[in-house]
Protein backbone atom coordinates (compact mmCIF):
# COMPACT_ATOMS: atom_id res chain seq x y z
CA UNK A 1 0.00 0.00 0.00
CA UNK A 2 2.53 2.52 0.93
CA UNK A 3 5.24 1.87 -2.07
CA UNK A 4 1.72 2.16 -4.12
CA UNK A 5 1.04 5.26 -2.62
CA UNK A 6 4.59 6.66 -3.50
CA UNK A 7 3.85 5.97 -7.23
CA UNK A 8 0.65 8.19 -7.54
CA UNK A 9 2.83 11.25 -6.33
CA UNK A 10 4.26 13.29 -9.20
CA UNK A 11 7.58 13.31 -9.68
CA UNK A 12 7.91 17.17 -9.81
CA UNK A 13 6.24 16.70 -5.92
CA UNK A 14 9.07 14.59 -5.16
CA UNK A 15 11.36 16.96 -6.05
CA UNK A 16 13.65 18.89 -3.23
CA UNK A 17 12.44 22.59 -3.01
CA UNK A 18 15.80 23.84 -3.69
CA UNK A 19 15.96 21.93 -6.63
CA UNK A 20 12.42 23.04 -7.32
CA UNK A 21 13.18 26.61 -7.42
CA UNK A 22 16.75 26.07 -9.69
CA UNK A 23 14.54 25.27 -12.61
CA UNK A 24 12.03 27.58 -11.65
CA UNK A 25 14.42 30.40 -12.54
CA UNK A 26 16.39 28.69 -15.08
CA UNK A 27 12.46 28.39 -16.94
CA UNK A 28 11.95 32.02 -16.55
CA UNK A 29 15.20 33.21 -17.70
CA UNK A 30 14.74 31.10 -20.66
CA UNK A 31 11.65 32.68 -21.45
CA UNK A 32 13.10 36.23 -20.77
CA UNK A 33 15.72 35.48 -23.45
CA UNK A 34 13.43 33.86 -25.81
CA UNK A 35 10.76 37.52 -25.30
CA UNK A 36 14.24 39.63 -25.54
CA UNK A 37 15.22 37.82 -29.08
CA UNK A 38 11.64 38.03 -30.62
CA UNK A 39 11.16 41.42 -29.51
CA UNK A 40 15.12 42.97 -30.93
CA UNK A 41 13.93 40.36 -34.20
CA UNK A 42 11.30 42.26 -35.39
CA UNK A 43 11.82 45.55 -34.41
CA UNK A 44 15.53 45.72 -35.68
CA UNK A 45 16.00 48.06 -38.72
CA UNK A 46 15.77 46.14 -42.14
CA UNK A 47 13.48 43.43 -40.68
CA UNK A 48 9.53 43.35 -41.55
CA UNK A 49 7.08 44.26 -38.77
CA UNK A 50 3.82 44.71 -38.54
CA UNK A 51 4.10 48.03 -36.01
CA UNK A 52 5.66 51.47 -37.22
CA UNK A 53 7.75 52.94 -34.85
CA UNK A 54 6.76 56.57 -33.32
CA UNK A 55 9.27 58.21 -35.43
CA UNK A 56 7.92 56.88 -38.53
CA UNK A 57 4.70 58.36 -39.79
CA UNK A 58 4.55 55.14 -42.25
CA UNK A 59 6.62 53.21 -43.97
CA UNK A 60 6.81 51.68 -47.86
CA UNK A 61 8.05 48.51 -48.77
CA UNK A 62 10.06 48.55 -44.58
CA UNK A 63 11.52 51.85 -45.98
CA UNK A 64 10.45 54.47 -43.46
CA UNK A 65 9.08 57.62 -43.69
CA UNK A 66 10.04 60.21 -40.79
CA UNK A 67 7.64 62.37 -39.18
CA UNK A 68 10.16 65.68 -39.32
CA UNK A 69 9.93 65.42 -43.38
CA UNK A 70 6.26 64.73 -42.96
CA UNK A 71 5.47 67.91 -40.77
CA UNK A 72 8.55 69.66 -42.94
CA UNK A 73 6.49 68.77 -46.41
CA UNK A 74 3.53 70.15 -44.53
CA UNK A 75 5.32 73.47 -43.55
CA UNK A 76 6.89 73.74 -46.91
CA UNK A 77 4.07 72.72 -49.19
CA UNK A 78 1.43 73.72 -47.95
CA UNK A 79 2.38 76.80 -44.74
CA UNK A 80 0.47 75.52 -42.26
CA UNK A 81 1.46 73.68 -39.19
CA UNK A 82 1.14 69.81 -38.15
CA UNK A 83 -1.52 70.81 -35.63
CA UNK A 84 -3.55 73.22 -38.17
CA UNK A 85 -3.44 71.14 -41.44
CA UNK A 86 -6.89 69.52 -41.80
CA UNK A 87 -7.07 66.27 -42.25
CA UNK A 88 -7.74 66.36 -46.08
CA UNK A 89 -4.23 68.35 -46.40
CA UNK A 90 -2.59 65.51 -44.22
CA UNK A 91 -4.11 63.10 -46.14
CA UNK A 92 -2.28 64.92 -49.24
CA UNK A 93 1.06 65.59 -48.53
CA UNK A 94 1.18 61.57 -46.68
CA UNK A 95 0.32 60.34 -50.44
CA UNK A 96 2.82 62.24 -52.10
CA UNK A 97 5.31 60.93 -49.86
CA UNK A 98 4.06 57.64 -50.33
CA UNK A 99 4.17 58.56 -53.98
CA UNK A 100 7.53 59.81 -53.84
CA UNK A 101 8.64 56.89 -51.84
CA UNK A 102 7.18 54.00 -54.43
CA UNK A 103 8.44 55.59 -57.35
CA UNK A 104 11.90 56.26 -56.02
CA UNK A 105 12.06 52.30 -54.75
CA UNK A 106 10.99 51.45 -58.36
CA UNK A 107 13.17 53.75 -60.30
CA UNK A 108 16.20 51.96 -58.01
CA UNK A 109 14.53 48.81 -59.48
CA UNK A 110 14.56 50.23 -63.15
CA UNK A 111 18.38 51.23 -62.11
CA UNK A 112 17.25 54.40 -63.15
CA UNK A 113 20.72 55.68 -61.68
CA UNK A 114 22.49 54.00 -64.17
CA UNK A 115 20.94 55.44 -67.77
CA UNK A 116 19.11 59.00 -66.27
CA UNK A 117 21.65 61.77 -66.61
CA UNK A 118 20.01 63.67 -64.41
CA UNK A 119 19.37 60.70 -61.41
CA UNK A 120 23.19 60.79 -61.91
CA UNK A 121 23.60 64.87 -61.43
CA UNK A 122 21.26 64.33 -58.58
CA UNK A 123 22.82 61.68 -56.98
CA UNK A 124 26.71 63.25 -57.09
CA UNK A 125 25.13 66.36 -55.75
CA UNK A 126 23.13 64.64 -52.79
CA UNK A 127 26.83 62.86 -51.95
CA UNK A 128 28.51 66.61 -52.15
CA UNK A 129 25.84 67.95 -50.48
CA UNK A 130 26.16 65.50 -47.90
CA UNK A 131 30.24 66.24 -47.33
CA UNK A 132 29.03 69.31 -46.85
CA UNK A 133 26.89 68.73 -44.10
CA UNK A 134 29.92 66.59 -42.43
CA UNK A 135 31.81 69.80 -42.60
CA UNK A 136 29.15 71.87 -41.49
CA UNK A 137 29.21 70.16 -37.92
CA UNK A 138 32.86 69.87 -37.55
CA UNK A 139 33.41 72.76 -35.09
CA UNK A 140 36.73 74.52 -35.99
CA UNK A 141 38.56 75.66 -33.00
CA UNK A 142 39.22 79.39 -32.17
CA UNK A 143 42.90 78.41 -32.63
CA UNK A 144 42.34 77.06 -35.83
CA UNK A 145 40.50 79.42 -37.18
CA UNK A 146 42.67 82.20 -35.96
CA UNK A 147 45.58 80.53 -38.05
CA UNK A 148 43.76 80.23 -41.22
CA UNK A 149 43.07 83.83 -40.83
CA UNK A 150 46.75 84.58 -40.53
CA UNK A 151 47.46 82.31 -43.43
CA UNK A 152 45.28 84.00 -45.26
CA UNK A 153 45.31 87.66 -44.04
CA UNK A 154 45.35 88.93 -47.69
CA UNK A 155 41.53 87.63 -48.15
CA UNK A 156 40.31 89.75 -45.19
CA UNK A 157 41.58 92.99 -45.87
CA UNK A 158 38.99 96.29 -46.07
CA UNK A 159 38.11 97.15 -49.76
CA UNK A 160 40.15 100.36 -49.98
CA UNK A 161 38.83 103.33 -51.56
CA UNK A 162 39.94 107.01 -52.45
CA UNK A 163 39.11 110.09 -53.82
CA UNK A 164 41.05 111.48 -56.44
CA UNK A 165 41.12 114.29 -59.26
CA UNK A 166 41.90 113.06 -62.74
CA UNK A 167 42.82 115.89 -64.71
CA UNK A 168 43.66 116.01 -68.63
CA UNK A 169 43.88 119.22 -70.35
CA UNK A 170 41.05 120.88 -71.79
CA UNK A 171 42.29 121.62 -75.24
CA UNK A 172 45.90 122.02 -75.65
CA UNK A 173 47.00 125.30 -74.85
CA UNK A 174 48.74 126.84 -78.01
CA UNK A 175 52.67 126.44 -78.56
CA UNK A 176 53.01 124.43 -75.52
CA UNK A 177 54.07 121.37 -75.43
CA UNK A 178 50.65 119.11 -72.64
CA UNK A 179 53.40 118.01 -70.97
CA UNK A 180 54.55 121.13 -69.88
CA UNK A 181 51.27 122.42 -69.07
CA UNK A 182 50.76 119.26 -67.21
CA UNK A 183 54.16 119.83 -65.12
CA UNK A 184 53.74 123.30 -63.94
CA UNK A 185 49.62 122.38 -62.48
CA UNK A 186 51.89 119.70 -61.01
CA UNK A 187 53.70 122.21 -59.26
CA UNK A 188 51.11 124.31 -58.14
CA UNK A 189 49.22 121.88 -56.83
CA UNK A 190 51.96 120.82 -54.50
CA UNK A 191 52.79 124.32 -53.48
CA UNK A 192 49.44 123.72 -52.25
CA UNK A 193 47.25 126.06 -54.79
CA UNK A 194 43.48 124.91 -55.16
CA UNK A 195 42.40 122.59 -57.28
CA UNK A 196 40.01 124.79 -58.85
CA UNK A 197 42.62 127.74 -59.32
CA UNK A 198 44.67 125.27 -61.37
CA UNK A 199 42.42 123.82 -63.54
CA UNK A 200 41.29 127.22 -64.66
CA UNK A 201 44.72 128.45 -64.74
CA UNK A 202 46.35 125.25 -66.60
CA UNK A 203 43.04 124.59 -68.45
CA UNK A 204 42.70 121.17 -67.05
CA UNK A 205 39.22 119.39 -66.31
CA UNK A 206 38.71 116.42 -64.56
CA UNK A 207 38.44 112.98 -67.07
CA UNK A 208 35.16 112.47 -65.38
CA UNK A 209 36.73 108.37 -65.36
CA UNK A 210 36.66 108.50 -61.32
CA UNK A 211 34.35 110.84 -59.56
CA UNK A 212 33.92 111.05 -55.84
CA UNK A 213 34.51 108.72 -53.31
CA UNK A 214 35.70 105.31 -55.12
CA UNK A 215 36.67 101.57 -54.27
CA UNK A 216 39.42 100.35 -55.20
CA UNK A 217 38.43 98.12 -57.80
CA UNK A 218 35.72 100.10 -59.23
CA UNK A 219 38.98 103.24 -59.25
CA UNK A 220 41.09 100.38 -61.23
CA UNK A 221 38.00 99.48 -63.31
CA UNK A 222 37.87 102.67 -64.41
CA UNK A 223 41.28 104.31 -64.30
CA UNK A 224 42.90 101.31 -66.20
CA UNK A 225 45.99 99.17 -64.57
CA UNK A 226 48.72 102.02 -65.58
CA UNK A 227 47.06 104.99 -63.81
CA UNK A 228 45.43 102.91 -61.03
CA UNK A 229 49.01 101.76 -60.17
CA UNK A 230 50.39 105.47 -60.06
CA UNK A 231 47.10 106.67 -58.43
CA UNK A 232 47.19 104.21 -55.44
CA UNK A 233 50.78 104.85 -54.81
CA UNK A 234 50.04 108.16 -54.00
CA UNK A 235 48.95 109.13 -50.38
CA UNK A 236 46.42 111.99 -49.07
CA UNK A 237 47.46 115.33 -50.93
CA UNK A 238 50.54 113.85 -53.12
CA UNK A 239 50.07 114.70 -56.77
CA UNK A 240 51.61 112.54 -59.86
CA UNK A 241 53.75 113.61 -62.73
CA UNK A 242 51.93 113.39 -65.66
CA UNK A 243 51.43 109.98 -67.03
CA UNK A 244 49.47 108.39 -70.32
CA UNK A 245 46.22 106.54 -70.09
CA UNK A 246 44.93 103.56 -71.82
CA UNK A 247 42.90 106.33 -73.40
CA UNK A 248 46.22 108.24 -75.42
CA UNK A 249 46.25 111.41 -72.92
CA UNK A 250 48.00 112.66 -70.81
CA UNK A 251 47.11 112.59 -67.09
CA UNK A 252 47.32 114.22 -63.76
CA UNK A 253 46.65 112.61 -60.83
CA UNK A 254 45.85 114.43 -57.49
CA UNK A 255 45.13 112.01 -54.79
CA UNK A 256 42.62 113.86 -52.51
CA UNK A 257 41.95 110.89 -49.90
CA UNK A 258 43.50 107.65 -50.10
CA UNK A 259 42.61 104.64 -47.84
CA UNK A 260 44.13 101.49 -49.05
CA UNK A 261 43.04 98.23 -47.78
CA UNK A 262 44.12 96.90 -44.53
CA UNK A 263 43.46 93.73 -42.97
CA UNK A 264 40.29 93.35 -40.51
CA UNK A 265 40.99 92.23 -37.15
CA UNK A 266 39.84 89.03 -36.39
CA UNK A 267 36.54 89.60 -34.33
CA UNK A 268 34.74 91.85 -37.70
CA UNK A 269 36.06 89.02 -39.61
CA UNK A 270 35.37 85.52 -37.95
CA UNK A 271 32.14 85.00 -39.97
CA UNK A 272 34.32 84.89 -43.30
CA UNK A 273 37.00 82.95 -41.89
CA UNK A 274 34.87 80.25 -40.57
CA UNK A 275 32.76 80.03 -44.00
CA UNK A 276 35.90 80.21 -46.15
CA UNK A 277 37.54 77.59 -43.39
CA UNK A 278 33.86 75.12 -43.99
CA UNK A 279 34.66 75.84 -47.92
CA UNK A 280 38.47 74.45 -47.60
CA UNK A 281 37.36 71.76 -45.10
CA UNK A 282 34.74 70.81 -47.84
CA UNK A 283 37.39 70.79 -50.60
CA UNK A 284 39.33 68.41 -47.88
CA UNK A 285 36.70 65.70 -47.12
CA UNK A 286 35.44 65.82 -51.34
CA UNK A 287 38.66 65.35 -52.19
CA UNK A 288 39.28 62.68 -49.74
CA UNK A 289 35.90 60.78 -50.34
CA UNK A 290 37.22 60.46 -54.46
CA UNK A 291 40.57 59.52 -53.28
CA UNK A 292 39.32 56.70 -51.05
CA UNK A 293 36.39 55.43 -53.47
CA UNK A 294 38.92 55.38 -56.63
CA UNK A 295 41.25 53.46 -54.28
CA UNK A 296 38.73 51.06 -53.67
CA UNK A 297 37.40 50.48 -56.84
CA UNK A 298 38.07 48.13 -59.68
CA UNK A 299 38.59 50.30 -62.85
CA UNK A 300 39.84 48.90 -65.90
CA UNK A 301 40.65 51.33 -68.80
CA UNK A 302 40.28 49.89 -72.43
CA UNK A 303 43.79 49.92 -74.18
CA UNK A 304 42.44 51.81 -77.19
CA UNK A 305 41.33 54.79 -75.10
CA UNK A 306 44.22 55.00 -72.91
CA UNK A 307 44.42 58.90 -72.43
CA UNK B 1 16.99 32.11 3.29
CA UNK B 2 20.56 34.36 2.72
CA UNK B 3 20.48 33.51 -1.61
CA UNK B 4 16.73 34.04 -1.62
CA UNK B 5 16.80 37.34 -0.63
CA UNK B 6 19.49 38.13 -2.96
CA UNK B 7 17.75 36.50 -5.36
CA UNK B 8 14.69 38.46 -4.77
CA UNK B 9 16.57 41.99 -4.62
CA UNK B 10 18.29 41.06 -7.74
CA UNK B 11 14.81 40.50 -9.63
CA UNK B 12 13.43 43.55 -7.99
CA UNK B 13 16.55 45.98 -9.80
CA UNK B 14 16.02 44.04 -12.85
CA UNK B 15 11.78 45.07 -12.88
CA UNK B 16 12.68 48.35 -11.71
CA UNK B 17 14.82 49.00 -14.58
CA UNK B 18 12.78 46.71 -16.75
CA UNK B 19 9.79 49.50 -15.61
CA UNK B 20 11.92 52.22 -16.04
CA UNK B 21 12.93 51.54 -19.50
CA UNK B 22 9.51 50.84 -20.61
CA UNK B 23 8.27 53.49 -19.17
CA UNK B 24 10.80 55.71 -20.82
CA UNK B 25 10.13 54.08 -24.58
CA UNK B 26 6.60 54.80 -23.46
CA UNK B 27 7.05 58.94 -23.01
CA UNK B 28 9.62 58.63 -25.98
CA UNK B 29 6.38 57.34 -27.94
CA UNK B 30 4.37 60.13 -26.76
CA UNK B 31 6.64 62.81 -27.51
CA UNK B 32 7.22 61.69 -30.98
CA UNK B 33 3.57 61.06 -31.51
CA UNK B 34 2.06 64.84 -30.44
CA UNK B 35 1.75 66.78 -32.71
CA UNK B 36 4.81 69.46 -31.97
CA UNK B 37 2.95 72.41 -30.26
CA UNK B 38 0.80 69.95 -28.15
CA UNK B 39 3.65 68.39 -27.04
CA UNK B 40 5.17 71.45 -25.17
CA UNK B 41 1.07 71.88 -23.31
CA UNK B 42 1.77 69.00 -21.89
CA UNK B 43 4.16 69.18 -18.42
CA UNK B 44 4.94 65.69 -18.49
CA UNK B 45 5.91 65.91 -21.73
CA UNK B 46 8.08 69.16 -21.11
CA UNK B 47 9.50 67.57 -17.94
CA UNK B 48 10.73 64.37 -19.86
CA UNK B 49 11.59 66.60 -23.03
CA UNK B 50 14.17 68.76 -20.37
CA UNK B 51 15.44 65.43 -19.13
CA UNK B 52 16.46 64.19 -22.95
CA UNK B 53 17.50 67.99 -24.19
CA UNK B 54 19.93 69.14 -21.50
CA UNK B 55 22.20 66.72 -22.08
CA UNK B 56 22.33 66.24 -25.67
CA UNK B 57 22.63 70.04 -25.87
CA UNK B 58 25.26 70.45 -23.29
CA UNK B 59 26.54 68.06 -25.96
CA UNK B 60 25.65 69.41 -29.46
CA UNK B 61 24.70 73.15 -29.26
CA UNK B 62 26.31 74.91 -26.41
CA UNK B 63 30.13 75.23 -28.18
CA UNK B 64 28.46 77.83 -30.28
CA UNK B 65 25.73 78.66 -28.33
CA UNK B 66 27.51 78.54 -24.97
CA UNK B 67 26.10 76.54 -22.02
CA UNK B 68 23.27 79.04 -20.82
CA UNK B 69 22.03 79.05 -24.09
CA UNK B 70 22.50 83.00 -24.69
CA UNK B 71 24.51 82.68 -27.76
CA UNK B 72 27.42 84.36 -28.65
CA UNK B 73 27.47 88.34 -30.41
CA UNK B 74 31.12 87.52 -31.29
CA UNK B 75 30.41 84.56 -33.23
CA UNK B 76 26.80 85.78 -34.27
CA UNK B 77 25.89 82.26 -32.63
CA UNK B 78 21.86 83.54 -31.42
CA UNK B 79 20.79 83.69 -28.18
CA UNK B 80 18.10 80.85 -28.22
CA UNK B 81 15.78 81.54 -25.04
CA UNK B 82 15.46 85.21 -25.47
CA UNK B 83 11.77 85.42 -27.93
CA UNK B 84 13.70 86.85 -30.69
CA UNK B 85 13.51 83.98 -33.43
CA UNK B 86 15.54 84.56 -36.50
CA UNK B 87 14.00 81.87 -38.45
CA UNK B 88 10.59 80.56 -37.98
CA UNK B 89 8.27 81.97 -35.89
CA UNK B 90 9.48 80.16 -32.71
CA UNK B 91 7.21 77.44 -32.74
CA UNK B 92 8.20 73.86 -31.93
CA UNK B 93 7.87 72.52 -35.32
CA UNK B 94 9.85 75.47 -37.03
CA UNK B 95 12.66 75.22 -34.38
CA UNK B 96 12.76 71.24 -35.06
CA UNK B 97 13.05 72.06 -38.73
CA UNK B 98 15.86 74.07 -37.65
CA UNK B 99 17.36 71.75 -35.83
CA UNK B 100 16.84 68.50 -38.22
CA UNK B 101 17.98 70.42 -41.30
CA UNK B 102 20.35 73.59 -40.16
CA UNK B 103 21.28 76.88 -41.14
CA UNK B 104 22.71 77.05 -45.03
CA UNK B 105 23.97 73.70 -43.73
CA UNK B 106 24.34 72.26 -47.79
CA UNK B 107 21.00 69.94 -47.18
CA UNK B 108 18.75 71.39 -49.35
CA UNK B 109 15.68 71.19 -46.90
CA UNK B 110 18.24 73.67 -44.74
CA UNK B 111 16.88 77.17 -44.12
CA UNK B 112 18.93 79.13 -46.91
CA UNK B 113 16.52 81.64 -48.49
CA UNK B 114 18.88 85.06 -47.85
CA UNK B 115 22.34 86.07 -46.98
CA UNK B 116 23.32 89.46 -45.54
CA UNK B 117 25.11 90.99 -48.84
CA UNK B 118 28.52 92.45 -48.85
CA UNK B 119 27.42 96.10 -50.40
CA UNK B 120 31.31 96.96 -50.81
CA UNK B 121 32.29 93.76 -52.58
CA UNK B 122 32.56 93.89 -56.28
CA UNK B 123 29.86 91.23 -56.46
CA UNK B 124 27.12 92.15 -53.29
CA UNK B 125 25.72 89.14 -53.68
CA UNK B 126 25.88 85.40 -54.67
CA UNK B 127 21.61 85.11 -55.42
CA UNK B 128 21.02 87.97 -57.34
CA UNK B 129 22.61 91.24 -58.92
CA UNK B 130 22.18 94.17 -56.78
CA UNK B 131 24.66 97.33 -57.05
CA UNK B 132 27.64 97.91 -54.58
CA UNK B 133 27.75 100.92 -52.55
CA UNK B 134 30.20 103.32 -51.97
CA UNK B 135 31.81 103.98 -48.69
CA UNK B 136 29.62 107.46 -47.83
CA UNK B 137 26.27 105.63 -48.50
CA UNK B 138 27.77 102.57 -46.12
CA UNK B 139 28.36 105.00 -43.58
CA UNK B 140 24.25 106.92 -44.12
CA UNK B 141 23.21 103.83 -43.80
CA UNK B 142 24.86 102.85 -40.73
CA UNK B 143 23.58 106.49 -39.02
CA UNK B 144 20.19 104.99 -40.35
CA UNK B 145 20.43 101.70 -38.18
CA UNK B 146 22.00 103.53 -35.30
CA UNK B 147 18.45 105.72 -35.44
CA UNK B 148 16.63 102.81 -35.54
CA UNK B 149 17.77 101.93 -32.30
CA UNK B 150 18.01 105.71 -30.31
CA UNK B 151 21.42 105.74 -30.42
CA UNK B 152 22.89 108.78 -29.81
CA UNK B 153 24.87 110.93 -31.47
CA UNK B 154 23.61 110.69 -35.03
CA UNK B 155 24.15 112.58 -37.86
CA UNK B 156 20.30 113.17 -39.06
CA UNK B 157 21.36 114.42 -42.67
CA UNK B 158 23.16 111.28 -42.91
CA UNK B 159 20.83 109.04 -41.16
CA UNK B 160 17.83 110.80 -43.66
CA UNK B 161 20.21 109.65 -46.44
CA UNK B 162 20.51 106.09 -45.35
CA UNK B 163 16.68 106.20 -44.99
CA UNK B 164 16.29 106.57 -48.30
CA UNK B 165 19.12 103.89 -49.68
CA UNK B 166 16.96 101.93 -47.19
CA UNK B 167 14.50 101.51 -49.81
CA UNK B 168 17.16 101.84 -53.15
CA UNK B 169 19.62 99.47 -52.13
CA UNK B 170 16.71 96.89 -51.44
CA UNK B 171 17.17 96.37 -47.97
CA UNK B 172 13.89 96.69 -47.15
CA UNK B 173 13.58 93.48 -49.36
CA UNK B 174 14.73 91.19 -47.02
CA UNK B 175 14.43 93.26 -43.78
CA UNK B 176 11.17 94.49 -43.94
CA UNK B 177 9.92 98.05 -44.82
CA UNK B 178 9.65 98.83 -41.00
CA UNK B 179 13.03 97.13 -40.51
CA UNK B 180 11.37 94.44 -38.15
CA UNK B 181 13.36 91.58 -40.00
CA UNK B 182 11.65 88.35 -41.86
CA UNK B 183 11.55 85.17 -40.25
CA UNK B 184 10.20 83.50 -42.93
CA UNK B 185 13.83 84.27 -44.63
CA UNK B 186 15.91 84.54 -41.99
CA UNK B 187 16.52 87.92 -41.91
CA UNK B 188 16.89 90.17 -38.17
CA UNK B 189 14.98 93.08 -37.08
CA UNK B 190 17.46 95.73 -37.45
CA UNK B 191 15.62 97.15 -34.02
CA UNK B 192 16.89 94.26 -31.65
CA UNK B 193 16.97 93.94 -28.09
CA UNK B 194 20.53 91.74 -28.74
CA UNK B 195 22.42 91.87 -31.64
CA UNK B 196 23.45 89.06 -33.65
CA UNK B 197 27.00 90.41 -34.73
CA UNK B 198 29.00 92.01 -32.37
CA UNK B 199 27.50 94.82 -30.49
CA UNK B 200 25.62 97.37 -32.51
CA UNK B 201 28.99 99.78 -32.65
CA UNK B 202 29.09 101.85 -35.91
CA UNK B 203 32.58 99.89 -36.58
CA UNK B 204 30.51 96.76 -36.70
CA UNK B 205 27.69 97.49 -38.04
CA UNK B 206 29.69 99.10 -41.10
CA UNK B 207 31.52 95.97 -41.54
CA UNK B 208 28.71 94.12 -41.51
CA UNK B 209 26.99 95.93 -44.73
CA UNK B 210 30.40 96.47 -45.98
CA UNK B 211 31.30 92.69 -46.14
CA UNK B 212 27.83 90.69 -45.39
CA UNK B 213 27.38 88.08 -42.84
CA UNK B 214 26.34 84.48 -43.58
CA UNK B 215 25.92 82.34 -40.56
CA UNK B 216 25.37 78.79 -40.61
CA UNK B 217 24.10 76.02 -38.36
CA UNK B 218 24.59 72.23 -38.89
CA UNK B 219 21.74 69.81 -39.83
CA UNK B 220 21.01 67.29 -37.02
CA UNK B 221 18.79 64.53 -38.87
CA UNK B 222 20.13 61.46 -38.87
CA UNK B 223 22.91 62.72 -35.86
CA UNK B 224 21.08 62.80 -33.50
CA UNK B 225 17.54 60.68 -32.58
CA UNK B 226 14.37 62.27 -33.94
CA UNK B 227 13.14 62.09 -30.28
CA UNK B 228 15.95 64.23 -29.32
CA UNK B 229 15.39 66.66 -31.95
CA UNK B 230 12.15 66.86 -30.80
CA UNK B 231 12.79 66.95 -27.15
CA UNK B 232 15.43 70.19 -27.99
CA UNK B 233 12.62 71.61 -29.91
CA UNK B 234 9.97 71.22 -27.21
CA UNK B 235 12.71 72.21 -24.35
CA UNK B 236 14.02 75.28 -26.43
CA UNK B 237 10.31 76.78 -27.17
CA UNK B 238 9.43 75.98 -23.23
CA UNK B 239 12.28 78.04 -22.08
CA UNK B 240 11.73 81.00 -24.83
CA UNK B 241 8.34 81.40 -26.02
CA UNK B 242 7.25 82.43 -29.43
CA UNK B 243 7.96 85.76 -30.41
Amino acid sequence: MRSDSNDAVSPWIRWPGRARLSLLLWGAGALIGLGAAGIALFTAKGTATNSVPPEYIATVNQRPLFVSDYIYQLQTELNVSPEQATSEQRRRVLDEMIREELFVQRGLELDEPEIDPDVRNALVAAVQAQVTVEATSQLPTESELTAFYQQHLDRYSSIGYLTLADLVPVTATPGAPVGDSLARAATALRDGQPLALVETQFHLKESGQVSGEQVYFAAKLHLGDRLFAIASALTSGQVSDAAPGDDGRLHLLYMLSNNPPRPRNFTLARNEVYNDYRLELQRRITDSEFKYLRDKADIRLNPAYRP
Amino acid sequence: MKRRLILALLAAVACLYAARAIYHRHLETRLLQSWPDAAAQDPQLLRFAAAVAVPAMAEHCASCHGADLRGDPRRGSPNLIDKEWIHGEGGVADIEQTINYGIRSGDHRGRDLADMPGFELPVPYRRYQIASLQPADIHDLVEFVLQLNHREPIDPAAAAHGASLYTTALCYDCHNGNAAGDPSIGAPSLRPHAWLYGDGSRETLTDIIAYGRRGVCPGWSGRLKPVTIRAIAVYLHDRSGPS
